[in-house]
């Protein structure tokens, strides 16, 4: 049985990715760099802001706010996990899986008339992250290949314990690198309709041979990326269900409840963070200002490429590390670097769903409005199923003020969230009040630093292409 | 409960103050002849026209960037040496040229943001319209 699951593997491994020929990277936003005076006036927002915070916390003792819960009316729990409105919903992910496979296999090349490309890289990897970043994890319940890998298992496969047991001091650094990759798929892999279809099978590929080797639970929590992705950014949901109960919690409340115990996932956090600002920033001029002072040997395929994807993470681990280490020397407690590092990792949350939503949900609203019309034409066949096929798209659906404002709010939201969750776990680690408020010092560096960054990153103009 | 909302309160204060400080003026046109007239706002202008010349796919006279203002009235002239097909993301502005034979686009820039303009048939972004917004 091994050698069977072994020699389907390398088959799918064979599968080849053609480079498309097109000029640039899937959909375009029309977003503008930000006015100096907007980064500045958010720059100075944060400072101050942080320090209204701290005074805050250091008059007021008392968060209960933070921790409560309002169970909604049981009307709407009894719908919310209703359990054929799962089963709906589960079927619905499935169906749209195959659809994104057979429109990419079949229908039309051209990228922007296939529904696999808008439905993948800005419905699923924007919208559904801001989704369950609001209202939960849907993903862990219906998570396509999840499901199929499940049933195909549960049919072929069924044994007390899966053949092979994965050594959980590993942790989370198969999900790292395999998101690593996505990371240089989504950059760089210039995928087309086809290239994509044949990335989800082979991705399908990996999750159905793991799931049989590994086990689900295993595979699904140190292995599949987009279930760690996505397990990560709900806990800053408002929604929260327990024992079939649905509740409604202040946002990113749900953080406290996260406890990380393992240096691999917060390195996954941190490359979490870091792909979003590596994105943003490989468009600046400084960017390429810096590509073009390095001499020659730098521009062989690939080097550029993954010394950014490798370099941004490992950057801002280490900025981290030195944070957690000030922190120590500073508060002489008998916390270890890597207690501190791993009890302060859900701070990182916060600020991860506020850059992506600065620097992605233009995308989103610009872009995904064309889904209107797709539905209409999935393959790009000129059919028109709903009579949407033609209408018209709305480039001017936000404009430049709106956009900068949301942009500007949405990170400052996310940095006054980190600071809040921040103080909040170090007085749960500190024996002492005074203990607490000077361990947030390096943090507040740490945060301001990171806000000002992701404001800096909207400011810069942008290279053509 | 009440040092919540005053230390929300102090926050919001000093959100205004900021935005207030750094928020630049608006420029206003005064009429140089009529000094009893009311302040006009800014006229719309109609921008001059960019001449783009397309070789090979390629931009080999013309800006790269073009900056106006919401309202502005922008036009491009644009010649290729090829059969190609000129397309400015966003307005959804498509036009067809022949080899040679320069073309003449001109609209009212009423959405505000930063648009690609590139050749379809070579594939190559050859340049961007910025609008900015009134403010």
């Amino acid at each position: 049985m091994m050698k069977q699951i072994l020699v389907s593997l390398l088959l799918a491994v064979s599968l080849a990715f053609p480079r498309p020929s097109f000029a640039h990277a899937f959909g375009i936003s029309y977003t503008l760099p930000l006015p100096l005076w907007m980064y500045l006036y958010g720059g100075g927002v944060a400072l101050a802001i942080s320090f209204v915070l701290i005074g805050y916390f250091f008059t007021q003792k008392n968060h209960s706010l933070v921790t409560k819960k309002w169970q909604l009316p049981s009307g709407f729990s009894t719908v919310l996990t209703h359990p054929t409105l799962i089963r709906i919903l589960k079927f619905i992910s499935i169906a749209l899986f195959v659809l994104l496979i057979f429109s990419g296999l079949f229908g039309t090349k051209q990228y922007d008339k296939n529904i696999n490309m808008t439905f993948f890289w800005v419905i699923f990897v924007i919208g559904f992250v801001y989704f369950c970043a609001l209202f939960g994890n849907l993903w862990s319940v219906l998570n396509p290949l999840k499901l199929l890998s499940r049933g195909v298992v549960q049919l072929f496969f069924k044994r007390d314990k899966p053949p092979i047991i994965y050594p959980e001091k590993f942790g989370y650094l198969p999900a790292v690198v395999l998101f690593l990759i996505f990371i240089w798929i989504e950059l760089y892999g210039q995928t087309s309709p086809y290239s994509l279809s044949l990335f989800l099978l082979f991705y399908f590929f990996i999750t159905l041979h793991g799931t049989i080797l590994f086990g689900e639970k295993i595979w699904f929590t140190y292995f599949e990326f987009f279930s760690v992705f996505f397990g990560a950014v709900s806990h800053a949901s408002i929604l929260t269900v327990e024992k079939k109960k649905v509740y409604f919690r202040v946002p990113f409340a749900g953080l406290l409840t996260l406890t990380i115990t393992q240096i691999t996932l917060l390195f996954f956090l941190i490359t979490m963070l870091a792909a979003t600002a590596f994105d943003g920033f490989r468009e600046t001029l400084t960017w390429s200002r810096f590509v073009f002072s390095l001499p020659s040997v730098f521009y062989t395929p690939g080097v550029l490429e993954w010394l950014g994807i490798l370099g941004t993470p490992l950057l801002f681990f280490v900025l981290y590390l030195l944070t957690m280490v000030l922190m120590k020397v500073l508060v002489k407690s008998a916390h270890s670097v890597k207690e501190l590092a791993l009890a302060f990792a859900p701070t990182l949350i916060p600020i991860i769903v506020a850059y992506h939503f600065a620097h992605y949900f233009t995308l989103l609203l610009a872009q995904g409005q064309y889904m209107l019309r797709l539905i209409s034409d999935p393959f790009g066949w000129g059919w028109n199923l709903f009579q949407t096929a033609q209408m018209p798209m709305n480039a001017g659906i936000i404009g430049a003020a709106q956009v900068w404002n949301m942009q500007i709010y949405s990170i400052l939201f996310g940095h006054i969230a980190a600071v809040f969750l921040s103080h909040i776990i170090a007085m749960q680690i500190y024996p002492t009040h005074k203990k607490a408020m000077l361990s947030q010092l390096p943090m507040l560096v740490l945060m301001v630093g990171y806000t000002i960054l992701g404001l800096w990153l909207l400011a810069q103009p942008m290279t053509t292409g | 409960m009440t040092k919540s909302v005053l230390f929300l309160l102090i926050g919001i204060g000093v959100i205004f103050v900021l935005y207030s400080f750094f928020r630049p003026q608006p420029i206003v046109e005064q009429p140089i002849d009529t000094p009893n007239a009311t302040q006009a706002p800014i006229q719309a202008k109609k921008m001059s026209p960019n001449v783009l010349v397309l070789e090979n796919g390629k931009l080999v006279s013309g800006p790269e960037t073009v900056t106006v203002t919401e309202g502005d009235t922008v036009t491009f002239e644009i010649t290729a040496d090829a059969d190609e097909e000129f397309h400015l993301h966003g307005y959804d502005k498509i036009v067809t040229l022949a080899a040679g034979v320069t073309q003449t686009l001109s609209f009212q820039a009423d959405i505000t943001g930063r648009f690609p303009y590139e050749l379809e048939q070579a594939g190559s972004e050859i340049g961007v319209l910025e609008v900015l917004p009134k403010e």
